[in-house]
């Protein structure tokens, strides 16, 4: 009895680590043939780009809580943006710094009347401000109620049908807004759109724009750019492919105000609102058996800093991994629901079974096969096929991620760069995956002992600024 | 090793396997790197070598925007035609006048057209669009026939620039043909469509307008009736009455509405009034922004009823109409502010209020 189950065990553990192996490589595949698709039709449109003026309105929402170090120069780089119709809403969610301020001081904000429609109700709202300089720009200073709360209060001042969140700690590349609302141009069933999500670090920012791309020192940033790729490059592209995409960063993404307000606006008290929104509007357009779309296109950039310790690292992964668990059960009703095709049947399935439960089996086959191979019960070939696969694999993925970037945007100019992250997406496979496996066990724990859901607070330099400062970002990427 | 023995097969197989998928794995990583390394070659050389031919052709097209007779003829090879083509077009493009007229002799004496006749046919995507760019800009007939093809049945960016190329050839024979292509395909940019409507001319596009309105879809007229703003306000007016009916379809009415917006007409404000107790919200907050617009001073206290209307948006382009109002001095605001009894009113139109004051410290 026990030789049957070591024996199911192994192969339990072969066929999970392969198969999750095989869904990211044909993922990868999706990705290569519509990402070159895009980018040669991108590059046609830009022949038309050139001359076009006429914009949809976009209302762009910056929550912001203790941002005083930044919050100037994020705004700044917003009122920059190539594109004509938007509003820039920046929320203060009761900052316990100078970020109120900050703003007050630097955009000439006098007090107006608060007279916006509730349409989501909010913590408390203590003013509103307009400025005298940037008629664009709004503030609403409002109590502490979280990242979904003052999303929720930006959208009920939002003046524009279409509403775009951003990070208070990230940078928009000029031109990233036009881009980012193309799909809702051309696609009248289009819901909500999302861009890409680039590491700063390493970079250089001056008054908000983007002046130098470049590497961190070290390796653990560089293995975080290697996964954001993966995650934007081929994860998104692939899953957008198909209409079954779970997740838009809330760094950077856009929606119609409507179907936000009308499926319930974000979720407070949660700590992915920002997936948790995505996987909602699915279930609510299904529900409704509206014709929709969620999609991600990979050229709309926005840069964000990323963890540079571990600690910070490791409270990030641990709340991401809380919030997954969060959006899918709150939207299990989603999971092989008759009618959601794609989405119901392989997405949801996926995310749950590889995402969510992934760094459970994942530890566990470490577990089982090194215990395995040291006591005897785990032969040496198993244990070197289940390395292949887990490991080799995983290798394989990292650099076709490198590949994908080589064959778009190679944004990483020099060929130094090239070299560094090659290295960096060879040895991210050896000890970092694994170490990232075991916090996001530990969120799974967490989350599934219903430990306390607020925010962490992970530290940041800013150190690409022109004034450093240290903020904290509390959106999944 | 139990397991080894419970599956001799499955065992017996495994180094071989083993060394197949390490092997396999270890290839296509080496070939990864290598696919890498030669794409950034090559795009490295190739933006080196693109960079330094803009330059070279910049200066020679500005040099030659007043006299199209050049010096001396520039020399390029075929591989470097593509970069020299993307160069004057986009001189073309801001350029107008007499220096418009050099640059396209140059463009014909520099065989552009040639190059772009055989690309239409047999080039990339990109190539076969850059094509049409080209031939729109040297307003060269000879492909009308591919082109209008193009125009009718390609529904991606070529079909666009495709009609592009058509009304830079010739507005007047292009108009029938692609007006209705921009007035159905909706799976292009609204903004796309209304710049090329707006570069055929107002009182080309409005005969065609006007017939092809009542072709449309009920899935699309919203869409298309936000043109109508592009025709002369007298046609537009004309356009709009046959669609402010009060039994219209609400989306259309909004859309009719919001059309009118634009375009202005007086004459139908009568007709607006009697929208604004519709029982769909997004019309009465269209017919107010109109009457917002339009407004003489009886219309007032219209605008000041809608004040209690009980959505957001209805009162808020009331308030909004009033303080923009021009006759509007900033004490007949504050004496009208003591008329509204609702409390919802009062703050909107206080808040617009506040707006007008802060972005103009001039109002009186």
């Amino acid at each position: 009895m026990a030789v049957k189950i070591i024996v199911a065990l192994q192969i339990f553990f072969l066929i999970y680590t392969l198969l999750l192996q095989v869904v990211y490589l044909g993922l990868i595949i999706l990705a290569l043939f519509t990402i070159r698709r895009y980018m040669e039709r991108t590059r046609l449109e830009d022949l038309i780009e050139i001359f076009s003026d006429f914009e949809l309105p976009v209302s762009v929402l910056v929550p912001a809580y203790n941002e005083e170090q930044i919050i100037v120069s994020t705004v700044r780089s917003l009122l920059n943006l190539k594109y004509s119709s938007y509003e820039i809403i920046v929320i203060n969610d009761g900052s316990s710094d100078t970020t109120i301020d900050k703003l007050i001081e630097n955009f000439s904000l006098v007090e107006v009347p608060e007279a916006y429609a509730r349409r989501l109700p909010t913590a408390k709202v203590r003013r509103v401000f307009i400025s005298r300089q940037y008629p664009r720009l709004r503030v609403i200073d409002k109590e502490n109620g979280g990242k979904a709360d003052a999303l929720n209060a930006g959208i009920n001042a939002s003046r524009f049908p279409l509403i775009c969140s951003v990070d208070a700690d990230s940078i928009l590349q000029s031109d990233s807004l036009k881009r980012v609302v193309k799909p809702f141009a051309v696609e009248p069933n289009a819901i909500g759109n999302g861009g890409t999500i680039r590491i700063i670090n390493g970079s250089q920012v001056e008054d908000g724009v983007l002046t130098r791309v470049g590497l961190p020192p070290g390796f653990l940033v560089k293995f975080e750019i290697i996964e954001y790729l993966r995650a934007f490059l081929f994860g998104r592209i692939g899953w957008s492919a198909l209409n079954a995409l779970m997740v838009l960063s809330g760094a950077f993404s856009v929606f119609k105000r409507q179907v936000v307000v009308d499926a319930g606006g974000y979720r407070t008290g949660t700590l992915g609102e920002d997936m948790e929104l995505v996987v909602r509007l699915h279930s609510f357009m299904r529900r409704q058996r509206k014709p929709y779309t969620i999609t991600f296109i990979p050229d709309p950039i926005c840069w964000t800093e990323a963890p540079s310790d571990l600690n910070s690292l490791k409270q990030q992964r641990v709340r991401w991994q809380k919030g997954l668990g969060e959006s899918l059960a709150l939207n299990r009703d989603l999971l092989f629901r008759r009618g959601t095709g794609i989405l119901g049947w392989f997405a949801f399935p996926f995310m749950l079974i590889f995402e969510l439960f992934g760094p459970l089996v994942e530890i566990a086959g470490y577990i089982f096969v090194i215990t395995g191979l040291i006591i005897g019960f785990v032969s040496w070939q198993v244990a070197a096929l289940f390395f292949l696969f887990a490991v080799g694999l995983g290798v394989l993925i990292s650099v076709s991620a490198l590949l994908l970037e080589e064959v778009s945007f190679h944004i990483y100019n020099r060929p130094a760069y090239l070299v560094r992250l090659f290295v960096a997406a060879v040895l991210e496979n050896f000890g970092y995956r694994q170490i990232i496996s075991l916090w996001r066990l530990k969120g799974l724990v967490e989350w599934l002992l219903g430990r306390d859901s607020r925010w962490g607070k992970p530290s940041r330099t800013a150190a690409w600024q022109k004034q450093s400062g240290i903020y904290d970002s509390t959106s999944q990427k | 090793m139990e397991g080894t023995r419970v599956m001799p097969v499955f065992y017996n197989h495994v180094p071989a396997l083993i060394s197949i998928v390490a092997a396999a794995i270890g290839f296509f990583a080496l070939a990864i790197l290598g696919m890498i390394v030669y794409i950034r070659a090559r795009t490295e050389r190739q933006t080196r070598r693109e960079k330094a031919w803009m330059e070279r052709w910049y200066a020679y097209l500005a040099g030659n925007l007043v006299d199209a007779s050049p010096p001396r003829p520039l020399a390029f090879s075929r591989r470097q035609l593509p970069s020299f083509v993307m160069a004057w077009n986009r001189f073309m493009e801001d350029i107008t006048g007499e220096t418009e007229a050099n640059l396209i002799e140059l463009g014909y004496r520099m065989k552009l057209h040639i190059w772009a006749q055989k690309k239409l046919r047999s080039g990339s995507l990109f190539e076969r669009g850059l094509a049409m760019l080209t031939l729109g800009n040297l307003g060269d007939r000879s492909q009308w026939s591919e082109i209008s093809r193009i125009a009718q049945f390609d529904d991606s960016v070529l079909g666009y620039l495709a009609c592009r190329a058509l009304v830079r050839i010739d507005t007047h024979q292009a108009a029938p043909l692609v007006i209705p292509v921009l007035i159905h395909r909706s799976t292009w940019p609204a903004e796309w469509r209304a710049m090329l409507l707006k570069e055929i001319g107002a009182e080309a596009i409005e005969p065609f307008l006007s017939a092809e309105i009542e072709k449309v879809s009920a899935e699309i007229l919203p869409g298309v009736l936000d043109f109508i703003s592009l025709i002369p306000e007298s046609q537009a007016t004309a356009v709009i009455s046959r669609f402010l009916t009060p039994d219209q379809d609400p989306e259309v009415l909004a859309a009719a509405l919001r059309a009118l917006k634009r375009s202005g007409g007086q004459k139908l404000l009568p007709r607006v009034k009697e929208l604004l107790r519709h029982p769909y919200w997004p019309v009465r907050v269209q017919a107010v922004a109109v009457l917002g617009n339009l407004a003489q001073r009886d219309d007032v206290s219209l605008l000041l009823g809608m004040l209690s209307d009980e959505n957001w948006w209805v009162r808020f382009r009331a308030a909004e109409g009033l303080v923009k109002l021009p006759f509007m001095t900033r004490e007949a605001i504050e004496a009208l502010k003591q008329q509204v009894e609702d409390r919802y009113g009062r703050d909107i139109l206080e808040e617009c209020i506040r707006e007008r004051e802060a972005y103009d410290p001039a109002w009186q």
